[in-house]
């Protein structure tokens, strides 16, 4: 399993799902089903989040058990 | 985000949807029509009949095809996600429903003996019909998207 911290981050940079979902490039559906851990995201999508963030990967997602 | 899809454009879904109303209009007017012809016994007339094979199976047909086989405004890797899904899960009811079939078969009938049981065969072939799995997969597919929809307007900021 994997949980990322989307939301928090988001919410610290004060931008709505629409928001971030333009910047990258995906769906605002996208961004709630990575956010709700309903969707895995590709490698080259979870680099654009952590790029747009300015955090590593490892930061943003990590594995549960 | 770029995803790499063999589909249509997006513009393709469009016209689907628009061939999908027009199919939807005609096949309105021909049951009024029918209805109407049962009570005054009247027959169809010809500006009917003749394109009746068009316009009630081939552009339907087409439309279903168009707006299957179109990308959606936004495609990226999520609604990929959904897409396989769905194939996936209309996939698996058209092998179940070949199972259940099988027995209804020519070959199935005279290896298991259920002829009793033939009468049955021409409803559960309605179910492996292409055009019906088809649109099988179009309503999981877009009420898979529009569930999504409302979960992530819900969910708000």
């Amino acid at each position: 399993m994997m949980d990322n911290n989307l939301r928090v981050e988001r919410a610290i940079k004060r931008i709505s799902q629409a928001q971030l979902a333009e910047a990258i490039g995906v769906s605002r559906q996208t961004i709630f089903a990575i956010e709700n851990n309903k969707f895995v995201p590709s490698t080259e999508l979870a680099l654009k989040l952590s790029a747009y963030f300015g955090k590593t990967v490892n930061e943003l997602f990590w594995l549960t058990d | 985000m770029k995803t790499r899809t063999f589909l249509f454009p997006y513009w393709c879904q469009k016209t689907g949807w628009w061939l999908a109303a027009v199919s939807l209009i005609w096949w309105i007017t021909i049951i009024i029509r029918a209805l109407l012809d049962s009570e005054n016994c009247v027959e169809m007339p010809d500006w009917m009949i003749q394109p009746t094979l068009f316009l009630s199976f081939i552009l339907p047909s087409a439309a279903l095809f168009l707006v299957c086989l179109s990308r959606e405004k936004q495609e990226d890797e999520y609604i990929e996600y959904i897409r396989s899904r769905s194939v996936f899960v209309v996939a698996i009811i058209g092998f179940i429903t070949a199972l259940i079939y099988f027995p209804f078969t020519n070959i199935g009938v005279r290896l298991l003996e259920f002829s009793e049981y033939k009468t049955y065969m021409v409803y559960i072939q309605i179910f492996i019909n292409p055009i019906i799995l088809t649109l099988l997969y179009l309503i999981i597919f877009k009420g898979s998207l529009f569930i999504n929809w409302i979960k992530s307007h819900n969910d708000g900021q």
